[in-house]
């Protein structure tokens, strides 16, 4: 991008309506361009008028969710767990393996990722962090602040799934089933498909599963993995594998564990065309 | 429905390939003494100053975050963010921009446009179906996504500013699209999308200068 076209993305950046490739490359710009930054500051201190007047009173339980987070905090990684226990409970329970993963994947990043990770795997992974005065030295390193600029710009590190999904060259493609549209992305350039189920996609039968297959051109199948129950209650899963020369992607019911190749009949089968 | 690209371009390199800077300072006494005293205060770790500063925001930084997610639970999330990351990055408030309040709701408008494009990418493509509370921003079109800017000083000031503007910036602001998707919903170059937001928010100054309020 050209210099003249750095500054012409002030405005854009003042509100957030930039791409995250746009925010990267702007706050880049910012540490070297005083005329941006004052306009930044300029337009950001207009925007504010924009959120005045739209004042909603939040829960009452969220004030004593929010200080009990920063109490938890604020007493170090010695007590995190109990203190974690106490403040959340739920955090084990509805912390998926994928949202492990995903936490795990941002951890360097810290606020990184949080978009893509859900408020419990982001607060299992907070717990054990440091109060204001240690959190300094790791803001120095984690954190890239635009001079004078309000914004703190955040380390972006998705998931591996929201990496297919918001990759450049994602493409969508999708089949109707009674439940609703079924929809696998896929990104060439990460290797990677994902699918996205209906809301109220129904469960397998007892003793069963769904499984995802890979089809080729010649019709052969290739397992892109068993969906797993959580992926079933996020409507959300990583298929295994690389998309390649699949042309379709199928799902079959299959015993549970899955089987190496389909058994039965797909019910719905993905064009990627 | 076909290609999906357009809703950000989220690479894992983006987080590595920006060095910047980091900048750490103090907070000086100015802008509003109270905030800003107990801003400073969270900064050396005192918990009930940030009960304060909750007291004191949380209101504008759940609304906010309301018009711009429209929904309740995602509201809260963003909220409990925010205050977060208040309470993490007090201590990196610039002395030079007056009232923290400026910072405390940039975060807030950053955290909740990432929050709904994030839902967004995986609910979009989902359940268009699902339309009853939440319709995902992206569906919208450019005059409904203005019909849900309601009544109140918002509206006013955007009423204002007048078309193009009042829509460009609805769409911008409490809408979450990025200056190219504005540029695509109305039909304008690219160009005209950005020099609309920032006269549009210049606009809005005038308003100020010129209104009621002074
Ligand atoms: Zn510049």
């Amino acid at each position: 991008m050209s210099e003249a076209d750095m500054h012409d993305l002030a405005a854009a950046y003042a509100v957030d309506a930039v791409d995250p490739d746009e925010r990267a490359a702007f706050e880049a710009h910012l540490a070297d361009c005083d005329r941006c930054r004052r306009e930044v500051e300029e337009l950001q201190d207009l925007a504010l008028v924009l959120s005045d007047g739209l004042e909603v009173e939040p829960p009452a339980q969220l004030r004593a969710s929010v200080l009990d987070l920063v109490a938890t905090e604020a007493r170090g990684p010695e007590t995190a767990g109990a203190a974690r226990d106490a403040a959340g409970g739920e955090a084990a329970a509805t912390g998926s393996p994928a949202d492990g993963d995903a936490t795990a994947t941002a951890e360097p990043h810290e606020d990184g990722a949080a978009d893509v990770t859900s408020l419990d795997a982001r607060r299992r992974h907070r717990a054990p962090t440091r109060g204001p005065g240690r959190w300094l030295a790791a803001a120095a390193a984690a954190v890239v602040l635009a001079g004078g600029v309000w914004g703190v710009s955040q380390a972006l590190n998705p998931d591996p799934a929201t990496q297919v999904i918001r990759a450049d060259d994602a493409s969508e493609h999708t089949a109707d089933t009674e439940d609703g549209p079924v929809a696998v992305i896929v990104s060439a350039a990460e290797g990677r498909a994902v699918v996205q189920l209906p809301a109220e996609f129904a469960s397998p039968r007892a003793g069963s599963v769904y499984q995802a297959w890979f089809v080729s051109a010649d019709g052969t199948a290739r397992s892109a993995g068993v969906l797993q129950p959580e992926m079933l209650e996020e409507r959300t899963a990583l298929l295994e594998g690389s998309p390649d020369d699949a042309v379709a992607v199928g799902f079959t019911v299959e015993p549970t564990g899955g089987s190496d190749q389909p058994t039965t009949e797909p019910f719905v089968v993905v064009p990627l065309a | 429905m076909g290609s999906a690209t357009g809703a950000g371009s989220l690479t894992s390199d983006a987080s590595h390939d920006d060095p910047g800077q980091a900048r750490v300072v103090d907070v000086s006494p100015s802008g509003r003494p109270e905030l800003i005293e107990l801003i400073r205060a969270v900064a050396e770790g005192d918990q009930s100053a940030l009960a304060q500063v909750y007291d004191q925001l949380a209101p504008r930084v759940f609304g906010l975050a309301l018009r711009i997610v429209r929904d309740r639970a995602l509201a809260e999330e963003v909220t409990q963010d925010v205050f977060l990351q208040i309470w993490r990055q007090a201590s990196e408030v610039d002395p030079g921009r007056g009232s923290p309040v400026g910072w405390v709701m940039t975060l807030t408008h950053r955290r909740s446009v990432d929050r709904v494009r994030s839902e967004q990418a995986q609910s979009d493509r989902l359940h268009r179906y699902e339309s009853e509370n939440k319709t995902p921003p992206y569906d919208v079109t450019a005059e409904e996504a203005v019909e849900r800017i309601e009544a109140g000083r918002v509206q006013q000031a955007l009423d204002r500013i007048g078309e193009p503007h009042r829509t460009t910036l609805a769409l911008a602001y409490f809408s979450g699209f990025t200056h190219r998707e504005v540029a695509e919903r109305m039909d304008i170059p690219l160009g005209t999308a950005k020099t609309r937001i920032r006269d549009g928010l210049r606009k809005l100054r005038t308003q100020l200068d010129g209104g009621e309020q002074g």
